[in-house]
């Protein structure tokens, strides 16, 4: 019996160990099928149905707009009709819609924050919790984008012409533009404070299972 | 022999959970400044070389040659166009708007956009901001077919504040900021991109369906929430 004791918490402090020995390299990378979006409003469907799939929750995106937009019953809107028939994307125009992610619909949570995360807390979710997270950003006074953020890597300098080095970049899944989507690179810098007028709004991040 | 093993274990399960320090790392999160949105997108075109010829795991769907070969264009202007501009807005809405976000740097190659650079401006001079977007180098190769001028006037893009649909505004000639010198390009709902339109045409259906789209979500544009 003590020696059972004994291995559990040895085995649990080993585990712990494991854990914290985690030292992201230069560049970490999700597993990620890019989906994209079905319409030309839909990046919150698409990037609700990415998030769901990384953890082994099957849904669609017409699902998610048939929900949102149909009020209680999901089969009361037609989202899931195709705008060309015999052509899967784009869906109708019909249910065209920007709105929000919806994660509760698929039994998912995630914390959400409203600033950017650290640079190793990036690097944390992506090697070491194998975690893509979510990136909402956009100006003051009109709707904003959602993408997937599913890597990281840092490109050093070739030669320095400039004030700085290297430079740390997020790899994204971004399902625009519709019906493509495209695998893009934004710097770190960007995700922080991103040029101009538009800010950081929301990073979804630690997703899991409800 | 059980009661030596115990504390043993312990005392090293007790170092073993104490939390690892992060590593210090030399990491420079800032990217290199330049003094020209073309030299930020020359470093931006070296950064993504090096994606492409060492990061396999990263499929961004351009060809190494043609990466290789291009040169930054004209830099862009990008503005954000918001709801309250929208909707009481006047023909000279698109020489007043004030949002401006990254400049868009095209790489070209042989007359053709291969992909795009996009740089932001600060104290600290130009530097990157982001790299590759599918969405704007096909709009800007169907763009040069369609005006049939490589040589054209500057060009501006606008993002809408209710649609994804983009507009792009060629000034004939690199002329004044006066409106009417301007010509409109958009696959916005009911227009298409090659076909060029007037202010005045474009301006009262953007200003329709904006009206519409923020009586009937304006909760969720003010609070930021809304994505498309």
């Amino acid at each position: 019996m003590k020696s059972k004791q004994i291995l559990t918490v040895f085995g649990f402090c080993l585990t712990s160990y494991l854990a914290g020995c985690c030292r992201p390299g230069l560049s970490g990378d999700v597993p990620n099928t890019l989906r994209p979006q079905e319409t030309n409003n839909w990046c919150w469907a698409a990037i609700t149905q990415m998030l769901a799939e990384h953890l082994s929750i099957s849904t669609n995106q017409c699902t998610l707009a048939n929900m949102r937009f149909g009020g209680q019953n999901e089969f009361e809107a037609n989202c899931c009709t195709e705008q060309t028939r015999g052509t899967p994307c784009p869906k109708t125009s019909d249910c065209d819609l920007p709105s929000q992610l919806a994660l509760a619909y698929v039994n998912m949570t995630a914390s959400e924050s409203s600033t950017a995360l650290s640079w190793s807390n990036i690097k944390s979710q992506i090697a070491c919790a194998g975690k893509p997270m979510a990136y909402g950003y956009g100006t003051k006074g009109a709707v904003g984008h959602v993408v997937i953020v599913r890597g990281y890597t840092v490109i050093p300098a070739v030669t320095v012409r400039g004030a700085g080095g290297s430079t740390s970049y997020l790899v994204l899944d971004d399902p625009a533009p519709a019906c493509t989507g495209q695998q893009r690179l934004i710097t770190y810098a960007e995700y922080v404070d991103p040029a101009g007028s538009a800010t950081h709004w929301t990073t979804y991040y630690d997703i899991a299972r409800r | 022999m059980k009661c030596a093993l115990l504390p043993a274990l312990l005392t090293l399960a007790l170092l073993a959970c104490q939390p690892k320090q992060q590593p210090v790392t030399t990491e420079n999160n800032k990217p290199p400044s330049f003094s020209t949105a073309e030299e930020a997108a020359n470093d931006a075109k070296s950064n993504l070389l090096t994606v492409l010829r060492t990061r396999k795991n990263i499929h961004l769907g351009l060809d190494e040659a043609a990466v290789e070969k291009s040169q930054p264009g004209k830099p862009i202007r990008h503005y954000q166009i918001t709801f309250d501009e929208l909707v009481s807005a006047d023909a000279t809405i698109f020489t007043k708007v004030r949002n401006e976000i990254a400049t868009v740097v095209p790489l070209v190659a042989d007359n053709k956009v291969v992909t795009i650079a996009a740089v932001g401006n600060d104290a600290a001079g130009w530097s990157v901001a982001s790299v590759v977007d599918k969405g704007i180098s096909d709009d800007l190769n169907l763009l040069r077919s369609v005006t049939q001028d490589a040589s054209q006037g500057p060009v501006i893009i606008y993002d809408l504040p209710h649609s994804s649909v983009r507009i792009y505004a060629v000034r004939k000639g690199g002329g004044s900021d006066e409106a009417g010198a301007t010509t409109f390009y958009t696959n916005y709902p009911g227009f298409s991109m090659q076909d060029g339109i007037a202010t005045e045409r474009l301006l009262p259906a953007l200003q329709r369906d904006a009206a519409e789209f923020q009586r009937k979500y304006g909760d969720g544009i003010a609070k930021q929430t809304l994505v498309h």
